[in-house]
């Protein structure tokens, strides 16, 4: 009897190992695909390269135009897309897993259309050129640290609706909705009194594409993304145990109000970087946990990554389809991503609980 | 002594909910707490666990204040299970009972946590449900799975907020079988319910609770038709059945 029931422990064990196997080698494949996609994407775009325009560049070191379309354009381009698609992916995720509520992301919560209304009236108020002191910030940077404080004010605003009322997350959405559109008519009445110029640069902000940071943003984007991503990595065992109530969550000596605070506070600002640099991408966020959780979700931990990694491939994708599909013209991804998400949105809604 | 509790009071706004509460557990005991809903049974286990503040009053965890333990300290000495467990989330059986090993690791289930957790699925029979997800199990295995994960923590003083409730008999049983081993290894139980026949059967002592105060708190053998009576407002008749008790309700006094 003893020796039988140590064979079924191991056996277990075992099965607990193939099964942890299993997701390991789903975020390897995220991994594999997501080079593969890259490289492919440095090929794509308004001007064609071939494998032997690649090799000029990096091996017999060509300068030109080549070097620069690669070297400028199409790598921070791509590299912007892995890092921002990640960052929403995992901002997304964690807003669903804190707020319990399966709708939550950036997008949905009105946090991205806060972000994009910060920009748009920086663009269109905010004029220093009349205080040169003040006139360096007047350049792009601008616009980025306006929507990052607009999307903080929205994140509060949410933050306080969940907190102070154990709002049902019925409630919590349809704040987000209420947000959006709020911050949606204040970016038409802004763009009402822009100029052509501004309001070309308000309409572009909008509608979301990396292909418009330059390395150094991207060098911000990656290091606000790693710094998350390894703090929700590493306390993914008791952001699952949150999942199981507040009270279990605390008899397990999981402190869940530090937590929720630090993983709210660590979405945001993540996404407040993503979208102040490369504008509003919607669905990103809300989509890709769904999408891993239908694959295979395995423990907390293994779905904050393996969101993350999906989220980064999905907008390398996307944004390859945004350059190829009208080619010459390059449609901003953030247009695409909307025309998916949202029959994928609804698709959500009336699923509803039985994906939960 | 594993638990000391001296002159508690708790109150939900105004509300005094526990008043004067004064009690002693000593180990390898099951201890039930009786009392109509709303007497405060859940609010007192929630004291205990320190996810309640009292307002006034000492809870002592091995003589020492629970005050002064950390959350994960306390993780390791005290296990709750709460009346009812969210579980929207996808989780399987082997999953949900490694939580119970959070407070002994740091970041990471380590292989020890992995046998302590197989060993429990085997010794509570669920190795057949081991993968599955436990949202698709039925109320009776879920709360099974609760407890185990209680027992994996191996904590020496357990909290079980109504584990029977909206339970078939089978299930009923199998829990208080599972509750009386976990005695049986010398550990602390302290159970919310409402079946008193159960009750009078597994149970080494009863407290029962009205209105916020110890009413009774005697042997099970002491739990007579007159006490239920003043406790509940319910006239009940006893039956003797193989040394215990069986309590069968018969009348509402107004």
């Amino acid at each position: 009897m003893e020796t039988n029931e140590l064979s079924i422990e191991k056996k277990i064990i075992k099965e607990e190992k193939k099964n942890s196997n299993k997701i390991i080698f789903l975020s390897l494949g995220l991994i594999l695909l997501i080079i593969l996609a890259s490289i492919y994407s440095l090929f794509v775009g308004a001007a064609e390269l071939d494998f032997s325009d690649l090799v000029r560049v990096i091996f017999e070191g060509e300068r030109g135009m080549i070097y620069n379309i690669i070297w400028n354009i199409r790598l921070p381009a791509i590299l912007t897309a892995l890092t921002a698609g990640m960052g929403l992916s995992l901002a997304g995720v964690v807003m669903q897993s804190i707020l319990k509520n399966p709708l939550a992301s950036p997008f949905t919560l009105g946090i991205s259309h806060a972000a994009a209304f910060g920009a748009a009236f920086a663009i269109v108020v905010v004029d220093f050129s009349n205080f040169p002191l003040l006139s360096f910030l007047d350049g792009f940077y601008l616009p980025s640290v306006s929507a990052f404080i607009f999307s903080q004010l929205a994140v509060i605003i949410v933050l306080l609706i969940s907190v102070k009322q154990q709002a049902s997350r019925e409630s919590i959405v349809l704040a987000g909705i209420a947000l959006s559109s709020l911050f949606t008519a204040g970016t038409t009445a802004l763009e009402f009194f822009a100029d052509d110029l501004e309001l070309a640069s308000v309409i572009y902000w909008t509608f979301g594409d990396p292909g418009r940071t330059n390395w150094n943003q991207f060098f911000i984007i990656l290091t606000v993304l790693l710094i998350s991503l390894v703090y929700f990595i590493y306390q993914g065992w008791s952001y699952g145990i949150l999942n199981s109530g507040d009270e279990l969550a605390a008899s397990l000596g999981v402190d869940s109000k530090r937590l929720r605070l630090f993983a709210m506070t660590a979405a945001s600002i993540l996404t407040a970087v993503i979208i102040s640099f490369v504008g509003v991408i919607g669905f990103i966020g809300l989509v890709t946990p769904h999408i891993i959780k239908k694959i295979a979700a395995g423990n907390q931990r293994q779905l904050f990554f393996n969101s993350a990694l999906a989220g980064g491939l999905l907008l390398i994708i996307a944004d390859n389809l945004a350059r190829t599909l009208f080619r010459p013209v390059v449609l901003p991804v953030g247009v695409l991503t909307a025309f998916l998400g949202a029959p994928l949105f609804i698709y959500l809604i009336v699923k509803g609980r039985q994906i939960w | 002594m594993i638990l000391k509790i001296e002159a508690l009071n708790f109150a939900y706004n105004k509300e005094r909910v526990l008043k004067n509460i004064n009690l002693e557990a000593e180990k390898g005991k099951l201890i039930t707490l009786i009392g109509p809903n709303g007497s405060g049974k859940s609010t007192l286990l929630k004291c205990i666990n320190n996810y309640l503040v009292p307002n006034q009053g000492i809870i002592k965890i091995k003589n020492k204040n629970i005050k002064d333990f950390t959350k994960k300290e306390l993780a390791k000495i005290i296990a709750y299970v709460p009346q009812a467990s969210e579980t929207k989330f996808n989780l399987n059986v082997f999953e949900t009972i490694l939580m119970g090993r959070k407070a002994h690791s740091g970041w990471k289930a380590t292989q020890k946590d992995k046998g302590i957790t197989a060993r429990v699925i085997c010794e509570m029979k669920l190795e057949k449900i081991a993968f599955k997800d436990i949202n698709n199990l039925s109320g009776g295995q879920r709360q099974k799975i609760f407890i185990a994960r209680a027992v994996a923590q191996e904590a020496e003083l357990i909290l079980l907020d109504e584990p029977t409730n909206n339970l078939d008999l089978k299930h009923q049983l199998e829990i208080f079988e599972m509750i009386e081993k976990e005695v049986n290894t010398g550990k602390t139980v302290i159970v919310t319910m409402h079946d008193l026949s159960l009750v009078n059967r597994f149970s080494d002592r009863i407290i029962m609770l009205k209105d916020g105060e110890v009413y009774s708190d005697d042997t099970a053998y002491s739990l007579s038709a007159s006490k239920i009576n003043s406790v509940y407002g319910v006239e009940v008749s006893l039956k003797d059945h193989k040394g215990s008790k069986i309590i069968i309700p018969e009348k509402v006094v107004i």
